[in-house]
């Protein structure tokens, strides 16, 4: 057998896990693969680290307490149908590219349907039909029946931030746009919330609702736009959402309208520019037929506030904003309401008419029910107590911009132990496990403690409305590591069904299952190095999150985990941080796939397997300012690689693989981990896999000189050790002119002359296992019986 | 403080004016506006300062910063943050100059209580829109908003008041910024103690 190598070098094409093909690199939902123009530049591994400085934009606005809204997950590749292009518009034959929800921003290419033969990409700019789209540039003229590929891969989430600032009577809304597929952020602006109690206000709670509402066709004359089976009013749309014509589908919209009056169920008028009031922008102009398919996005704010004068703090809700009201420069400012109901303006949604919850410590949103119903619960100190709004209620009685007609009840006041967190604290989810396995509950921190109540015991006046609580133990127990008395916040990660806790600066967070049964906590979290990331920080740093002693506020969409440092000041390092946390080993085999596999490499002729080598990022950063990756483990399988069906086996830390049988191909999994104290996920740049084929075996070489063609003898010098017992051999003879096999002996049976020389061949002893002698050594075999004048191939190997 | 006039326009909202009477108001003070398509209907409430000056009394965190900036725009200006740098300013040029006494801050704090009366008796020309787009209005409402008087405001030679922008908090009053100061001054070197502080304030935010 001869030593032979296989690599991988992850440059190639690849499929999203849940589109697996064995002949391409597959990457798990949070799993990337970069290039770039320097040989570290091209790798593989879990999503980046995304960074952003909110106190270094040009509003500088201290964010906290990360909300993000999905607003674009696209993924796959579109071919149905053949194209005609000239300049920049691009018309379909056979195409639907709508129904098949290609987003503005995709890639399309000509020419084949296959990415892989595409060497230039387009950006679609606007798609007006099934059968129409243009292009950001011109392609050139193209005939018509040409193939072509659309790339509708675009992954954009909303992150708002609320502000931080020291309490004032107003507060701001920043909002940040995140690419998934290259972990940028770009800063999209802000807005100002005039709030209509003008005292100062300290954020507690802070939520977003972003639906989309699709109901019926329309078709628009000028500014009026008229409905078929809309019931806008019934429906509360406000003044000052976002609406868009041609499709249900907002990432496929172009242009933008707003709606500046509500005149009934079937009737809305529109203007072209979004307005501080929602109204008194240049009227919009347009003809479009009826039938048409639209979507208005409503966008609304949540705050739950402490004031300096008690009474005026409480829940308000900031409806209806637009995405373009964030302005890069200033921010639109968004009025305190007065009277009016489904205005652009800031409601202040009293429990009372002096209110009582004055100590909020944030704000769980629950789902929508329908247009008219969605409940949001604020927890207040008050030992300890909830209150239920419904902020999509109409709004009949509303007084210098305060209602209590969205408040439908508090609880009683149930005690707690250790003191209940004001930052943000609150989370309605559905765990998969434990006591709160499929029940929806509303999920909260105390200084030392989770709880849980079940919402269906959130009642009025309840005393009892708590199900049950878990106690801080970390993973290992207190003996392991000190208990925090310090939890902070916590936020559920769908994805791996798992809380995420965080702590009041004191260096930790937690991911842990709920349990009640005083197990410790499941996983660590982070650790703080002090670094603080700012933009100016020296080039040989690598941006992590780092507690930096403060606390940090959570938010977890689709995966990803969006982390705010809270402080006031750049100086401490206020950033934002998106990463993938549920990529970490432990669920990358879970619901949804998190591993980094190779396509199925080729060992035609292994007959066996040796050890498997991966090139990896060890640490990132230069100089002083190294820190280590995050570790990977990798699996291999050998079966059931072409349909995903083989089982992957693990492989110790020396990548040891001899106990593998050969193979024709060997296909290699890696899993990362992130839940760890950097969480600076690895990269993977390539991985080798040395096996031995059916050639003679590496440790040997045949030896002329000692063997015997009249005496029928095979010899061979025994050329490398094995550093241990020689394994069993195996001999095979050929007839070299047919290919067919005249003998198979093995050295445990024997069955012809196995025998050893380490004297260079002088003289021959018995055959054994022991390991190479000298520089002559040999081995010899002589077959029980061989015919003769045959051309002999003979073949000497491991069993 | 801020002067506010009935039917003034909104700093950078050209179709909103201000409902609310004459007069004047603390800068967080609420001010209730119309649209001028709908002028029977109070569609909500800014903050003064917001209606005289526009976002840009948001965009700050520092009030230092802000009373700067609206310095530039409005040397003359009765917002707290624009008093505050005003009177840190002199009061920093006495010490720099070696003519700051210890009765040097009641004579600051007088001042600048003189100007705030002048002020307040000549209100500076406010930043009123007195043409109305008759694309975005219509004939109708150009018509009506005429009959209200915004014809007869003041005209100002320029738009330099409409600058946009944000602040978080800004220092109560300036009587309360002064009052703190010369409450506790008793030498001269506490005098400039207090005025370094005054101009290099801790963040507001």
């Amino acid at each position: 057998m001869a030593k032979r190598v296989v690599e991988h070098l992850f440059t190639g094409t690849t499929t999203p896990y849940t589109n697996y093909e064995s002949d391409k690199t597959v990457l798990g939902n949070l799993i990337r693969q970069y290039s770039g123009d320097n040989p570290t530049d091209k790798f593989a591994g879990p999503m980046k680290i995304g960074v952003a400085r909110p106190m270094e934009q040009n509003v500088a606005v201290p964010g906290m307490h990360p909300h993000v809204v999905s607003w674009c997950q696209k993924s796959g590749y579109y071919s149905t149908g053949t194209v005609a292009v000239s300049g920049t518009a691009v018309s379909g034959s056979g195409t639907d590219w709508l129904s098949d929800g290609v987003p503005i921003g995709a890639r399309i290419g000509f020419g084949s349907t296959d990415p892989v033969d595409i060497t230039t990409w387009y950006t679609v700019s606007t798609i007006p039909s099934a059968t129409s789209l243009t292009l950001e540039s011109s392609a050139g003229t193209i005939s018509s029946g040409t193939a072509f590929v659309i790339d509708k891969n675009r992954n954009i989430d909303w992150v708002f931030l609320t502000d931080n600032a020291t309490a004032a009577a107003t507060r701001r809304t920043t909002l940040f746009t995140f690419d998934r597929s290259n972990s940028v952020f770009n800063w999209k602006g802000a807005i100002i919330h005039t709030f209509p109690a003008t005292t100062n206000h300290t954020v507690r709670g802070f939520r977003v609702s972003y639906e989309k509402y699709t109901t019926g066709t329309v078709d628009v004359s000028g500014a009026t736009v008229t409905g078929s089976g809309t019931t806008w009013s019934n429906d509360r749309v406000f003044i000052g959402s976002r609406i868009g014509f041609g499709s249900n589908d907002p990432t496929q919209i172009a242009t933008w309208y707003y709606v500046n009056a509500i005149g009934s169920n079937t009737s809305i008028t529109i203007q072209i520019n979004p307005t501080a009031s929602g109204t008194g922008g240049t009227a919009a102009n347009l003809s479009i037929g009826s039938g048409t398919a639209y979507v208005i996005e409503d966008l609304r704010i949540l705050h739950a506030t402490t004031n300096a004068t008690a009474t005026n703090g409480g829940l308000f809700m900031t409806g209806s904003v637009s995405f373009d009201d964030f302005i890069v420069t200033t921010g639109t400012t968004i009025a305190a309401a007065v009277s009016t109901d489904k205005a652009k303006a800031v409601y202040w949604l009293a429990n009372a008419v002096t209110v009582t919850n004055t100590n909020a410590c944030g704000l769980a949103l629950d789902d929508r029910d329908s247009w008219t119903q969605q409940y949001v619960y604020v927890l207040d100190t008050a030992t300890v107590k909830i209150f239920k709004y419904n902020f999509r209620t109409a709004l009949g009685s509303i007084s210098s911009g305060k209602t209590t007609d969205a408040f439908v009840f508090a609880t009683g006041n149930q005690a707690v132990t250790g003191t209940i967190s004001q930052s943000n604290n609150g989370r309605v989810a559905i765990l998969n496990h434990g006591p709160g396995a499929g029940i929806k509950s509303l999920y909260f921190v105390t200084a030392t403690r989770v709880y849980r109540a079940a919402i269906s015991n959130i009642t009025s006046g309840s005393t009892t409305w708590q199900s049950d609580a878990m106690v801080e133990i970390p993973p290992g127990g207190i003996s392991t590591y000190a208990v925090s008395n310090a939890l902070s916040t916590c936020e559920i990660s769908s994805q791996i069904d798992r809380l995420i806790i965080t702590t009041a600066g004191v260096g930790r967070a937690y991911v842990t299952r709920y349990n009640t049964s005083s197990d410790s906590f499941d996983h660590l979290f982070l650790a703080d190095t002090r670094q603080i990331d700012q933009s100016s920080a020296d080039a040989g740093t690598t941006p992590h999150v780092s507690q930096a002693a403060l606390p940090l506020s959570i938010w977890s969409e689709g995966g990803l985990v969006y982390i705010a440092r809270v402080t006031t000041t750049a100086a401490l390092g206020n950033n934002l941080y998106a990463l993938p946390l549920p990529a970490d080993w432990t669920y990358a085999n879970g619901s949804v796939k998190q591993r980094l596999l190779t396509p199925e490499l080729s060992t035609v002729n292994a007959v066996k397997f040796t050890r498997v080598y991966v090139n990896n990022a060890q640490y990132l950063g230069e100089g002083p300012f190294t820190l280590p990756t995050e570790p990977l483990r990798i699996y291999y399988r050998t079966a059931g690689i072409t349909d995903d069906s083989g089982t992957f086996n693990l492989v110790d830390q020396t990548g040891d693989l001899t106990g593998v049988d050969g193979a024709e191909s060997i296909q290699f999994a890696i899993e990362f981990r992130m839940i760890g104290s950097m969480g600076i996920p690895n990269r993977v740049y390539n991985l080798a896999c040395v096996y031995e084929d059916n050639t003679t075996d590496s440790h040997y070489q045949p030896s002329v000189a000692l063997s015997s063609a009249s005496s029928k003898i095979f010899a061979w010098r025994f050329s490398s050790a094995f550093g241990g017992t020689v394994p069993t051999l195996r001999i095979r003879l050929y007839n070299a002119v047919t290919g067919g096999l005249l003998d198979d002996d093995t050295s445990v049976a024997q069955v012809g002359t196995w025998e050893k020389s380490t004297d260079g061949g002088n003289s021959w002893g018995a055959y054994n296992t022991s390991d190479k002698t000298n520089e002559t050594t040999y081995v010899r075999f002589t077959p029980a019986s061989l015919g003769d004048d045959i051309k002999v191939r003979a073949l000497l190997t491991q069993l | 403080m801020i002067h506010i006039q009935k039917d003034q326009y909104v700093a950078e909202n050209e179709n909103l004016r201000v409902a609310t009477a004459t007069g004047d108001y603390e800068d967080v003070a609420l001010i209730e506006f119309y649209d001028i398509a709908n002028p029977d209907v109070i569609a909500g409430r800014f903050q003064a300062q917001y209606i005289r000056y526009g976002g840009m009394v948001y965009r700050f965190n520092d009030p230092k910063e802000l009373g700067a900036e609206i310095l530039l725009i409005d040397p003359t200006s009765t917002h707290a943050a624009a008093s505050y740098v005003r009177m840190s300013n002199e009061l920093l040029g006495q010490m720099n100059g070696g003519t700051l006494e210890s009765v040097s801050l009641d004579e600051v704090r007088s001042v600048e209580q003189a100007k705030m009366e002048d002020a307040i008796e000549n209100p500076p020309e406010q930043a009123v829109m007195t043409s109305v787009d008759p694309v975005s209005v219509g004939e109708e409402s150009s018509e009506m908003v005429t009959e209200q008087g915004i014809a007869d405001t003041p005209v100002p030679e320029n738009n330099e008041f409409s600058i946009i922008s944000d602040i978080v908090e800004s220092p109560g009053s300036v009587g309360e910024v002064v009052e703190t100061v010369t409450s506790t001054a008793d030498t001269l070197s506490e005098v400039a103690d207090m005025v370094t502080e005054l101009v290099t304030p801790s963040s507001g935010s």
